[in-house]
């Protein structure tokens, strides 16, 4: 289950950086951020280095290997499982 | 799911006496307890009992990670990727995590037909369908885990600070010691020279230390400023120049030259084609959409009368290839040469190919090694196995 305010934050991110399609958050979240040319190859290092410090994670390759990894509502579910299990 | 080897595995005797369970094509491995080993035997073919039940009965059920890209420190480290030392912190025990483990470093498979659609290149940084290349793993090693800018590493893996010196590394022990042993063979004194992506110039300012009016061309506008800034010398100077631009190319000022010179550039332009879109933040996934033939045709238009062509790159069989074996007898595994998806350098014939539908005659070809002391397993290795060679190439008549 996701968290109502990782999504919003992950979608407000990536508008930062261009338009995301769709006109609901559930539209928005299915986008595949790399397809739509949303971000680059050092634009994922910046979105991982925020999202890392916003939420007090850290990612592992195995995250990387994940194609949930590539949307924004794929990605906001990895998210929330790694805050869930965050230690206190 | 059914759980079976990968075809492709190697089982390793460990410095420390453990055995190691390594798959050469996926650049991953293991150290395992034997019944672990004794679990894949069981089910190499697919046909034998479940891996987990196949382990009933044991009491030590270990797998010890023993993969890092290899190549995370120097791009001309080691590539196997197989750490020696023992990892305790990188352990797992128990059937199910342990069948888990071999699974995602690719010791168990469960889909044969899947597992070799993986050895192609990635279609973008998170593709976790493909292993990639050799520069996609690199890329991936620097932006996801370093979180580093490649362009500057890659200066930063090559040269000390300041660019003074190479760092010790196969850098300085093959290339540099080859090129301050060679170059004063070349009477450069007075002579023209183009050093054909030059990078941050430190072999331009070679040449030009031996008298030569060098002019150093790379693309990159971060290599040639800091060019500048660290080497000044009389007829030593750096222009950003676009190399897949073979019309601007040819309208070069400041030619002939007596000698063009290439450095690890070459094999950029026998990486098989990506996408523009893939190569954003310097993963170096694809070569520039020109041949390499027509690359090379283009700069002998470039040539002195009397003027020859000298290409140092990565050996097209020993760069990047997997070394085992004891530091008194290293060991080299080729498990590419034609069909290569990992490594980024054309074999001998192909480059051959290249250099002849330019319009070369190759006169020379070197094979540098490391010539000084054997200290450690690196050493053993440089100073068997030639990682670079060197054509010297002239037109043919």
């Amino acid at each position: 289950m996701t968290p109502p305010d990782v999504r919003p934050w992950l979608v407000a991110w990536f508008e930062r950086k261009g338009q995301v399609a769709g006109s609901t958050l559930e539209e928005k979240i299915q986008t595949d951020y790399f397809a739509a040319g949303l971000i680059d190859s050092l634009g994922v290092v910046s979105l991982i280095a925020d999202v890392e410090g916003a939420f007090s994670i850290r990612f592992s390759d195995r995250h990387y290997q994940e194609r949930r990894f590539s949307t924004i509502g794929g990605l906001a579910e990895i998210v929330s499982e790694l805050v869930a299990v965050k230690p206190a | 799911m059914t759980l079976k080897a990968a075809p492709d595995l190697l089982f390793l005797l460990g410095p420390s006496g453990e055995w190691i369970a390594s798959n050469p094509m996926t650049r991953t491995h293991v150290a395992a307890s034997a019944s672990v080993l004794e679990g894949i035997r069981r089910t190499a073919d697919g046909h034998g009992p479940d891996f987990v039940e196949a382990l009933k009965g044991f009491d030590e059920v270990w797998v010890e990670d023993r993969t890092f890209f290899g190549c995370r420190d120097c791009t001309v480290a080691d590539a196997t990727g197989l750490e020696l030392s023992p990892r305790p912190e990188a352990r797992v025990t128990g059937a199910e995590a342990v069948a888990t483990a071999l699974q995602e470093r690719f010791i168990l498979i469960d889909d044969e037909a899947a597992y070799r659609k993986r050895f192609a290149l990635k279609t973008r940084l998170l593709d976790p369908e493909h292993l990639g290349n050799f520069h996609q793993q690199m890329g991936f090693e620097l932006l996801m885990r370093q979180h580093k800018d490649p362009e500057q590493w890659w200066v930063a893996q090559k040269f000390e600070e300041g660019l003074k010196t190479v760092r010790d590394n196969a850098y300085r022990k093959v290339q540099e010691e080859f090129l301050k042993r060679d170059v004063p063979k070349w009477a450069l004194a007075g002579k023209k020279v183009l050093d054909v992506g030059c990078g941050a110039g430190y072999y331009s300012h070679l040449f030009a230390s031996f008298g030569a009016e060098v002019l150093g061309l790379d693309q990159n506008p971060e290599h040639v400023s800091t060019a500048r800034n660290a080497f000044r010398a009389e007829g030593l100077r750096f222009e950003v120049f676009d190399l897949s631009d073979l019309e601007s190319l040819k309208r070069l000022g400041g030619g002939p030259f007596d000698l063009i010179y290439l450095s690890d550039v070459l094999l950029f332009y026998f990486i098989p084609y990506q996408p523009p879109s893939t190569l954003k933040g310097g993963s170096h996934t694809g070569r520039p959409p020109v041949s390499a033939a027509s690359f090379l045709g283009t700069l002998k238009t470039l040539l002195a009368k009397g003027g020859r062509v000298r290409v140092l790159e990565p050996h097209g069989s020993f760069s990047l290839c997997l070394r085992y074996g004891d530091p008194s007898r290293p060991l080299a595994v080729l498990n590419e040469y034609r069909r290569k998806w990992f490594g980024i350098t054309p074999n001998l014939q192909t480059a051959a190919q290249a250099f002849r539908e330019a319009g070369f005659a190759v006169v020379d070809i070197r094979e540098p090694v490391y010539e000084g002391p054997v200290r450690d397993r690196e050493d053993a290795f440089l100073a068997e196995y030639p990682i670079w060679w060197l054509f010297e190439l002239v037109p043919m008549a």
